[in-house]
């Protein structure tokens, strides 16, 4: 496994496209983040009180949500590479089995959940520090659980692009086909279902782990209130169907894990 | 000589059109097998299978007596139609991923870059390089840890001249070490020049297999000339020593079954009481054996 990972991240590293879509990422997300952190609706609404300590995992890993679509962008270039210079054909002619290929690539996405992972845990901890006041600090480590939430969901973009790249193996096909997907396509389909059976949908369940915090719902329905963070964890409060946080893991879970299958069985059953 | 590779009744197709059917081929440590074919023929799927990159859809092959595993393709160097890397990586990386998936130490990595002439490149990203150096990074790549068998599938492709003789030598050097060398080409005088054993595959079915040398010697033509020409002809027609006899002129034009050699002939024919004034043997290169048997 050492091995694998060695190789992967050698061709990671040697890959200037990686580190320019890490880069454009991290430099997002961080714009983002400062610019929303800084905003005011007067002064009884300044969104730099939902960075602090309590709420800041939440408002930081929705917000870092939003950008796990370039990951998955990476993701489908570095597998699209392998299958453009033919390169996973020449591994296994050299002397890897096609579960090592699959292998390779599963903990390329681990790492980049790390990474994405320690972008959050590194930005909630200078957010809660610069707008925690007074006491607060105890608050440190309340909701941090939205840290693995995020991880997962990391894992479950990534894992839905890797599905999508073996399965098509053309790079620019695969992103468009990504992107439609989870942003247009699976809420058209939705559309013809009732809520109880779109919430279901992978896109949906995925993208809705890290839940909506407070302070979007309350600039977009002022008459809600009350903290979101700890109380209650919700999928997509518009869809009027909510599932408790486990069930949600769980459905997340089992869909990076069917992502997962698909993608070694098509590996193993294609001819390279 | 032990089994290197054994081939049992191998199959492939792609929808109707059948790629490879029926497969049988054995070959045997420090041979160097040519593959023949036109185009088309079935000599890159039947390599591709036999090194894990196509399922075959019926038949299987051992090598060393065992089904293939990635630990087996680790002892095996091959290169299949084009040279496969990392375009925005320089050689020396591209080629200690390819160590790394051996299990091969990065020290072999200048050894095999300076057997290929490429010592001074290794820096040099791979999509700087010609064809022809490409082709050589992967000769340099499939030697990385010294492979029991080399597999190539077209290796002087795109190479001039100069690169041609290259590859030819590297290839004769790894030979004379006693290596297996598996080689499909399409270029005649590479696989007579290089080769000791040939498989002549056609519309993917073994048409031909055996030693270079059996395999243009069984079609020599020779032609024969004595004083009382009609009467050796009659000979020779009842003796049951030629497949084919033709009477020309003053001359006998025939090529001898298998088994009968030309000193044979010529005592068979002094024992009737025939002095041959001329026996000349006309051997067949293997482009006109190859271009028969494929017609």
């Amino acid at each position: 496994m050492i091995r694998l990972l060695k190789i992967e991240l050698k061709k990671a590293f040697s890959f200037n496209g990686f580190w320019v879509i890490l880069g454009i990422h991290a430099g997002l997300f961080i714009l983002v983040s400062v610019l929303l952190s800084n905003i005011s609706f007067g002064e009884n609404m300044v969104l730099g009180q939902y960075f602090a300590f309590g709420e800041v995992w939440n408002s930081i890993t929705w917000l870092a949500s939003w950008f796990n679509i370039l990951l998955g962008i990476l993701v489908i270039i570095m597998i699209g590479n392998e299958f453009h210079f033919r390169t996973f054909r020449q591994h296994v002619i050299d002397g890897l089995s096609k579960s090592n290929v699959f292998a390779g690539k599963a903990l390329l996405i681990a790492v980049l959940a790390v990474y994405g992972l320690m972008l959050v845990l590194l930005s909630s901890l200078i957010y809660g520090s610069i707008f925690t006041v007074g006491e607060s600090f105890e608050l440190i480590l309340q909701n941090s659980y939205f840290l693995a939430i995020f991880f997962l969901q990391a894992l479950g973009y990534m894992s839905f692009a890797m599905m999508i790249i073996i399965l098509i193996r053309n790079t620019g096909l695969s992103i468009l086909a990504f992107i439609l997907y989870m942003l247009i396509v699976e809420s058209i389909i939705g559309s013809f279902f009732h809520d109880k059976i779109s919430t279901f949908f992978p896109g949906k369940i995925i993208s809705s782990l890290t839940p909506m915090p407070d302070f979007i719902q309350f600039s977009a329905q002022p008459q809600m209130t009350g903290s979101m963070a700890g109380a209650q964890y919700r999928t997509a409060p518009s869809t009027g169907f909510e599932l408790g946080m486990t069930e949600h893991l769980l459905m997340a879970g089992f869909y990076i894990v069917i992502f997962w299958l698909l993608s070694i069985w098509i590996v193993r059953k294609r001819d390279l | 000589m032990r089994e290197v590779l054994e081939i049992q009744n191998l199959s492939k197709k792609y929808g109707k059109i059948t790629a490879v059917s029926n497969l049988n081929l054995v070959i045997k440590e420090g041979d160097v097998c040519g593959i023949l074919g036109p185009n088309g023929s079935g000599k890159t799927t039947s390599l591709a299978m036999i090194l894990g990159i196509v399922k075959p859809d019926y038949g299987n092959y051992k090598w060393f007596g065992e089904f293939s595993s990635s630990d087996i393709r680790k002892k095996i160097g091959a290169l299949i139609e084009t040279p496969n890397f990392y375009p925005y990586m320089s050689l020396k990386r591209n080629l200690e991923i390819v160590a790394s998936i051996k299990g091969v130490d990065y020290s072999d990595i200048d050894r095999v870059l300076s057997l290929v002439n490429l010592s001074e490149r290794k820096k040099s990203d791979f999509s700087t390089l010609s064809l022809g150096m490409k082709q050589r990074v992967a000769l340099a790549s499939l030697l990385l840890g010294d492979p029991e068998i080399l597999v190539l599938d077209e290796p002087t492709n795109g190479l001039d001249p100069e690169g041609i003789a290259e590859v030819r030598s590297i290839i004769k050097q790894e030979s004379q070490k006693g290596k297996t060398i598996i080689l499909a080409s399409h270029i005649l005088d590479e696989v007579e020049k290089v080769c000791s054993h040939v498989a002549v595959m056609k519309k993917g079915v073994l048409i031909a297999n055996g030693r270079v040398n059996e395999l243009l010697s069984s079609d020599d033509q020779i032609i024969i000339s004595t004083e009382r020409i009609s009467d050796l002809y009659d000979l020779l027609s009842r003796s049951g020593m030629t497949s084919k006899i033709d009477q020309q002129d003053y001359e006998l034009i025939l090529n001898l079954e298998k088994g009968y050699t030309t000193t044979m002939l010529n005592e068979f024919a002094f024992k009737n009481g025939h002095v041959l004034s001329k026996i000349q043997v006309n051997k067949k290169s293997l482009e006109s054996q190859f271009l028969e048997l494929v017609k």
